[in-house]
């Protein structure tokens, strides 16, 4: 059986968690992980680095996590190896064109703010990225 | 030494070597020497200088007499006579020269104590002026530094503001768009019968609470650009090359639902190929759609036209529609926020804010342009004009 590609849900809020990762699965037919906290983010990144974690196929990262900037995070993984190049979609209620340029800056593909796209829509963009 | 110093203090302040002195340059002495035979400067050797040959001349005189005691001679008395009044003559010189030197020497004295005085005098003013100079300086880098002082108070304050500014626009933007953002998922995947499959009745009701949820984002969305607006944050980031086109083909994609269901028709109008613009694309499209929205909403008979005009250096979105038009007291009003819905408007829909055209006439500000809007009367329709700079 072909395996699921997975998608990393970098999200505090749990019913922004429950839709987006019930949307990925049933509408996508991804696997779909969510980790709420930044210390855990890092703690993942450890794991991945030693092959102990699965690397994901796109990263949705917020921005606003309650110990940790998530831009600070993207900053992270991209010192690594293993997720310099992996697709980051950067989903956040905090509009600024200064932080989307940090953003793009940091090599993530897009800036979407939560409000402004279902869910639908969202399994959709990322289904429209991972095409092979 | 001692010797020296008793001279010195019975004949006063010593000169300075003279150079030309016969018994210095015999002596072989330094210009800032002092004698080696007597110690004495200048006037002193030269008091000396005639000294000594009064000695030696009172020597000769005295030899002389004793010879004259002895001998009995003539010759010898004029000759003792003579070295008497030659001695005199030398005493005297060397008597008249000391008192030269020692009145130049008082006068030089007195001068000098004069210069000094002056100078002093004038040093001491200098000293006083500088001091005062010092003073005012020493004050007014203590006004400066005071100065910079409130200065840099007032930058921190202004950077807490500015934190301030934005953390209160983080908390605000997060707290109002989080529990909005689950609303609309959890619609969302209903309505698409991800939970399962629901009757139609429920699709129904879903439908009117999913519109109500697209509608409160759409007020909290021009809630939060208010705020961004009144806590002076940019409103718009230009880009360059963008295409209108585009942007009113969006507007009228989504649109066109609210318009079919209406009866009304939407269409747009241009001029052939159009010249690219500086834009912020969607705040472009923000302030665009309130306008064309608007000329919707209030339309019932006839339908929207969307026309684009270019001239060299302006191009314009004029939005005809033959709604209910506006009075032309309220047309002059209608971008600004005290504008409040005619009465006819206001019978239309019992809600709406009136704000949504203030934000669009905000950012078309943004982008250097102008918005405004004319009206036959009511009853008449309405003709929106916005125009903006190419290039």
């Amino acid at each position: 059986m072909k395996k699921k590609k997975l998608i990393l849900l970098i999200e505090d809020d749990d019913q922004i968690i429950d839709v987006y990762t019930f949307a990925l699965k049933k509408l996508g037919h991804f696997d779909a992980e969510a980790i709420t906290l930044g210390q855990y983010v890092l703690k993942w990144m450890e794991e991945v680095k030693q092959g102990k974690a699965r690397k994901p196929d796109l990263i949705l990262l917020d921005l606003i996590l309650p110990d940790y900037n998530g831009l600070d995070l993207l900053k992270e993984m991209r010192k690594e190896e293993e997720l310099k190049d992996t697709p980051v979609f950067i989903i956040t209620n905090y509009t600024s064109k200064e932080l989307e340029q940090i953003g793009i800056d940091l090599k993530s593909e897009k800036y979407l703010t939560k409000t402004k796209f279902t869910p639908t829509e969202l399994v959709q963009m990322v289904k429209e990225r991972l095409k092979e | 030494m001692e010797k020296s110093e008793k001279f010195q203090k019975k004949l006063g302040e010593p000169g300075y070597l003279n150079k030309n002195c016969w018994l210095i340059r015999s002596l072989n002495y330094a210009p800032y020497r002092r004698c080696q035979y007597c110690e004495l400067k200048f006037r002193n050797c030269l008091f000396l200088h005639y000294q000594v040959v009064s000695a030696v001349l009172l020597i000769l005189i005295l030899v002389s007499s004793f010879l004259i005691e002895r001998k009995n001679s003539e010759f010898l008395i004029i000759v003792v006579f003579t070295l008497v009044i030659v001695y005199g003559y030398f005493f005297n010189k060397s008597t008249d020269k000391l008192i030269q030197a020692n009145f130049n020497e008082r006068e030089a004295k007195e001068l000098l104590e004069d210069f000094n005085k002056t100078l002093q005098q004038k040093v001491d003013e200098q000293t006083k002026e500088i001091r005062q100079q010092k003073e005012e300086v020493e004050k007014a880098y203590e006004v400066e530094k005071k100065g910079r002082r409130l200065e840099e108070k007032a930058r921190k304050d202004l950077q807490r503001l500015d934190e301030a500014k934005s953390q209160f626009m983080l908390a605000t933007q997060h707290h109002l768009r989080t529990p909005l953002t689950s609303m609309y998922g959890y619609l969302d995947l209903l309505l698409t019968g991800s939970y399962g499959k629901i009757s139609q009745k429920v699709k129904e009701i879903l439908g009117k609470f999913q519109k109500s949820t697209k509608n409160e984002i759409k007020i909290v969305e021009e809630l939060l650009n208010i705020s961004k607006i009144q806590l002076g944050e940019d409103v718009v980031f230009l880009q360059p090359d963008v295409d209108i086109e585009s942007i009113l083909n969006e507007i009228i994609e989504d649109l066109k639902p609210e318009a079919e269901q209406k009866g009304i028709y939407l269409k747009m109008e241009k001029p052939g190929k159009l010249p690219k613009i500086k834009a912020d694309q969607s705040k472009l499209k923000m302030a665009l759609s309130n306008i064309i929205d608007n000329a919707v909403k209030y339309t019932e008979k006839g339908g929207v036209l969307i026309k684009l005009e270019t001239t060299d250096s302006q191009l314009r979105v004029i939005t005809k529609d033959t709604g209910i038009g506006i009075d032309k007291e309220e047309a002059e009003n209608l971008f600004t926020r005290i504008f409040e819905r005619s009465k006819t408007a206001q019978k239309m829909f019992t809600t709406g804010r009136g704000i949504g055209l203030f934000i669009s006439a905000k950012i078309i500000e943004g982008h250097k342009g102008k918005a405004w809007a004319e009206s036959e009367g009511l009853g008449k329709g309405s003709t929106f004009f916005v125009e903006l700079p190419i290039g």
